[in-house]
């Protein structure tokens, strides 16, 4: 186990940012990828970028890396206080994960771990005893595992060696651009739980980008949700999820139904807080509703989605707990006129885009 | 920070000097001895023809208005008309070697390195093993004499023959790598997909491989068509002093004849039969394959 | 892709016959006795000691492999350089870049050779060994460009921004990560250039004066005068020794 971690947790003051993006864009000939994007990373936090792809949440990571520099009209990028810009990617203590893993092909998993070890002049006992200690810390057995090449390894153990050979280096933040993407689904649940320990564990700031929503509910802090170069929304998942503030962030992240709400606004509501009344119940008192008649049920095992046709053709979703089919059948078969309805609170309104 | 260091720094921000340092000397290189010596012919073929071979100041277009005489349009359309025959020939058995090699698992670098091969190894011995197999006392006439099908040998070098076929197995990898690039990258169950729908074999060759390999036929052709406008050694080899190429023409421009401005305004007159050829390739190449007729 | 059927396959035969027969034939028969007749009549390395006795075929091959060694370096390096920017950075007059680099491989040799013949001379420069090697150098960049192009498109580019993020700078960078994977591509490409050279007849003719006398100067000599099979010796030693080397060209372009 890395000895530095829980001491580092708690030796910081949190107040102080460990990073500050400050109106920060980048452009590419005519297109403006990141557009005068601002935001603060708070040390120790597990932070993911989110959003689909062309939105800008590479290129953001990326500037923070030093990969790219930022325009120069007047934006800065802090780490510790200090303005990063200029400064080259291997003066500025970072650790970065790639979606590839960029293994060097032509080194050993030791040589590969050790790579920035020796870049720091690090040498003979010291070196092996910390490569092992990292091996050990993303559960790989280094007698196992020193010996082997990355092209001997699955995928899933490639980025475990690529986690290895960032955080021996003790960095104080950790960038990971869509580690996940090329891992299967089973592992893929795994790592991101442990990832997150990891986080929590060590006490190094992580920021992640993904373009997978329920991965940036999992496993992050805060989310960044970004879109078109911007970013639209930053909060904790359960701000992001519950309280979406645009149409984009509402439908992007999870499912949402969208009506016309007071005063001509658009609002949003989820389906899992929609309520479904049959033919000749009522709603409970207070919830706003709406007629439609049933077009199908979709059982999911752990959710029914009942799909409802509202008036003027549109189409509404209400998921419901599954109660047992077979036990306790659902009432209402397609076709049924049924009462949609939410309750008002449950109803956000949603800001122009 | 060290001197590296402080060095690096200043190339990383202005990332443009980087790029020009790398680029120097090769790019230089290429300037001072390709593009520039390209750019002196033509100023070249515009001058008065120097009295003991060379140049000598004076505008003048005589050598273009000289090269469009029939006598010599005659030699540009005789290599305009081998090109293209030569071009044609490689394609028909070019394709069905990059179609097996594409079509093959297990053998495929092989096959591949024995098609590379010849296109690497001299030219001037690949000619020569023609002459060998040509000539009157070669392999093929002797054998042919030596079975008494024929009685006296077959003039077979020093023919149009001989040179298209110098022209021929000169150039003949050089349309099948292209085509085995596109047929490399065709899905085959676009192939299957045609079966399916009731094609047969060769309307499946025609009306889907084909046109989906068109962008690899447009290169290897181009890449045939382009040298064989200027070979030089094929025609002088195995050709003789009756079928004269441009090439011909213009190496004689620069050692016998000594008069460069036309030998330069002739390789401009062939420069103009390639570029023509190129933009009508690659206006082919960019046509929208999917219409249906 | 499907199995070829069979009649493609045939002609596939054909066609790969018809492109190595005459080079065989032209093998075979270096070691025939006959001097003249084309009928066999016993096996002789005659032609290979007579190949021994020349001056003029030792002088050429000496004059190709100072010519090809020189300007193998050369390209060699000026070439990867170039490689290098048009694989990893971005820049304005990329297009241009790769016009200049590709022009050299599309226009007529011959048209290469007098451009070059009227510069030098209008630059008073004496034709001899170095003309062509300034000569052999222009067109073997874009050779190596090419090869280790190929080379480095498929190298994670993301390898060298991990370098440069686990701490070492551009150059180490380099060194420790890009070069290991592209020695491969760079060997190939100069043992590409390094055969184009020695086998290059047209230019070199062009640009070399009347003393100097690379090797193929001296085998087109022969072969004008149609020499008994001492030029079918020459010829497979030529053969033989590109051969190799583009086989070596071959693997290791492929290589891992």
């Amino acid at each position: 186990m890395l000895p530095y971690a829980p001491a580092r947790r708690y030796l910081r003051l949190n107040s102080v940012p460990l990073a500050q993006f400050l109106r920060v864009s980048k452009s590419f000939g005519a297109i403006r990828a990141v557009d005068a994007v601002s935001f603060d990373i708070a040390r120790g936090e597990f932070l993911s970028l989110l959003g689909p792809s062309g939105c800008g949440k590479t290129t953001t990571l990326r500037l923070l890396a030093g990969f790219e520099e930022p325009d120069d009209d007047g934006g800065d990028i802090r780490i510790g206080g200090i303005s990063a810009i200029g400064k080259r990617p291997y003066d500025r203590n970072l650790g970065m994960v790639f979606q590839s893993y960029a293994l060097f092909p032509h080194l050993s998993v030791e040589r590969n771990v050790a790579f920035g070890l020796e870049r720091r002049r690090v040498r003979g006992a010291e070196l092996t005893r910390r490569v092992a200690d990292a091996l050990l810390a993303v559960q790989l057995d280094p007698k196992e595992f020193a010996g082997r090449r990355p092209a001997e390894l699955s995928g899933g153990q490639r980025q475990r060696v690529a986690l290895a050979r960032a955080l021996v280096l003790e960095p104080e933040m950790l960038l990971l651009d869509e580690p996940l993407g090329a891992i299967d689904e089973k592992l893929r649940r795994d790592m991101q739980l442990e990832l997150r320990q990891l986080n929590r564990k060590l006490g190094i700031t992580f920021v992640h980008v993904t373009h997978d929503q329920d991965e940036a509910l999992t496993m992050s802090d805060r989310i960044a949700v970004m879109h078109r170069g911007r970013i639209v929304q930053l909060g904790t998942p359960a701000e992001i999820y519950e309280h979406p503030r645009t149409r984009f962030v509402a439908t992007f992240i999870g499912e949402s139904n969208l009506f016309d709400g007071e005063g001509g606004a658009r609002v949003a509501v989820r389906p899992e807080r929609m309520a479904l009344a049959g033919p000749g119940e009522p709603l409970p008192d207070g919830y706003r509703s709406l007629p439609g008649t049933i077009d199908d049920v979709i059982y999911q095992g752990e959710m029914l989605r009942v799909l409802v046709r509202l008036e003027g053709n549109r189409q509404c979703v209400v998921a419901l707990r599954n109660d047992g089919q077979l036990a306790r059948p659902l009432p209402w078969a397609p076709g049924s006129a049924v009462l949609v309805g939410w309750k008002p609170e449950d109803a956000r309104p949603l800001e122009e885009e | 920070m060290t001197l590296r260091r402080r060095i690096l720094a200043a190339l990383a921000r202005r990332p443009a000097l980087g790029t020009a340092t790398l680029l120097a000397p090769g790019g230089l290189w290429l300037v001072l001895f390709f593009v520039v010596p390209m750019l002196l012919m033509l100023g070249a073929s515009v001058m008065q023809r120097g009295t003991y071979g060379g140049v000598e100041p004076g505008f003048t277009l005589e050598h273009y208005r000289r090269f469009l005489d029939p006598l010599y349009l005659q030699v540009l359309w005789r290599t305009i008309v081998w090109a293209a025959l030569a071009t044609v020939a490689c394609l028909l058995l070019g394709f069905p070697v990059a179609w097996v090699i594409a079509a093959s698992r297990r053998h495929r670098s092989l096959l591949l390195f024995l098609v590379v091969l010849p296109f690497w190894t001299s030219f001037l011995v690949r000619t020569f093993a023609m002459i060998f197999l040509l000539r009157d006392t070669g392999v093929i006439n002797s054998a042919l004499l030596a079975l008494g099908v024929i009685r006296e040998p077959i003039a077979l070098l020093y023919t149009p023959f001989a040179v298209l076929s110098g022209l021929v197995y000169g150039f003949l990898p050089f349309m099948v790598l292209p085509i085995y690039a596109s047929l490399e990258k065709l899905d085959p169950a676009l192939l299957e997909a045609a079966e399916v729908l009731g094609a047969r074999p060769l309307e499946r060759l025609a009306r889907v491989a084909i046109p989906l390999a068109r962008p690899g036929i447009i290169a290897g052709s181009l890449l045939v068509f382009v040298p064989a406008m200027g070979s030089f050694l094929t025609s002088d080899l195995l050709g003789g002093a009756k079928q004269v190429m441009i090439g011909n023409l213009v190496q004689n421009q620069f050692t016998t004849a000594r008069n460069w401005p036309f030998g330069a305004a002739a390789s401009f007159g062939v420069m103009a039969v390639v570029l023509v050829a190129v933009m009508v390739s690659l206006r082919l190449r960019d046509r929208d394959p999917g219409r249906v007729r | 892709m499907k199995p070829a059927p069979k009649w493609l396959l045939a002609i596939a035969g054909i066609v790969y016959l018809l492109l190595h027969l005459p080079v065989l034939v032209l093998v075979l028969f270096s070691f025939n006795a006959s001097r003249y007749s084309v009928s066999w009549s016993g096996f002789t390395f005659d032609w290979y000691r007579a190949l021994a006795a020349r001056g003029d075929l030792w002088r050429g091959l000496r004059a190709s492999l100072t010519v090809g060694l020189v300007s193998t370096l050369v390209a060699t390096c000026s070439g990867t350089l170039i490689a290098l920017v048009l694989a990893r950075r971005r820049f304005t007059g990329r297009r241009v870049l790769e016009g200049l680099v590709f022009l050299p491989l599309v226009t007529p040799e011959i048209l290469v050779g007098i451009s070059l013949l009227v510069l030098f001379v209008l630059a008073g420069l004496p034709l001899g060994l170095g003309t062509i090697t300034i000569a052999h150098i222009a067109f073997n960049i874009s050779f190596v460009v090419v090869v280790v192009r190929a080379r480095l498109d498929g190298i994670d580019p993301h390898l060298e921004e991990a370098a440069l993020i686990l701490g070492a700078d551009e150059i180490t960078a380099f060194r420790t990560v890009t070069l290991p994977a592209l020695w491969p591509g760079i060997i190939a490409g100069a043992l590409l250039a390094f055969t184009m050279s020695f086998d290059d007849y047209v230019i070199t003719s062009l640009v070399s004066g009347a003393g100097s006398s690379t090797l193929p100067m001296v085998v087109y000599g022969m072969v004008r005068r149609n020499v008994e099979p001492t030029v079918n010796a020459i010829s497979t030693i030529i053969l033989l020794g590109t051969s190799l080397l583009i086989y070596g060209a071959d693997r290791l372009a492929r290589a891992r």
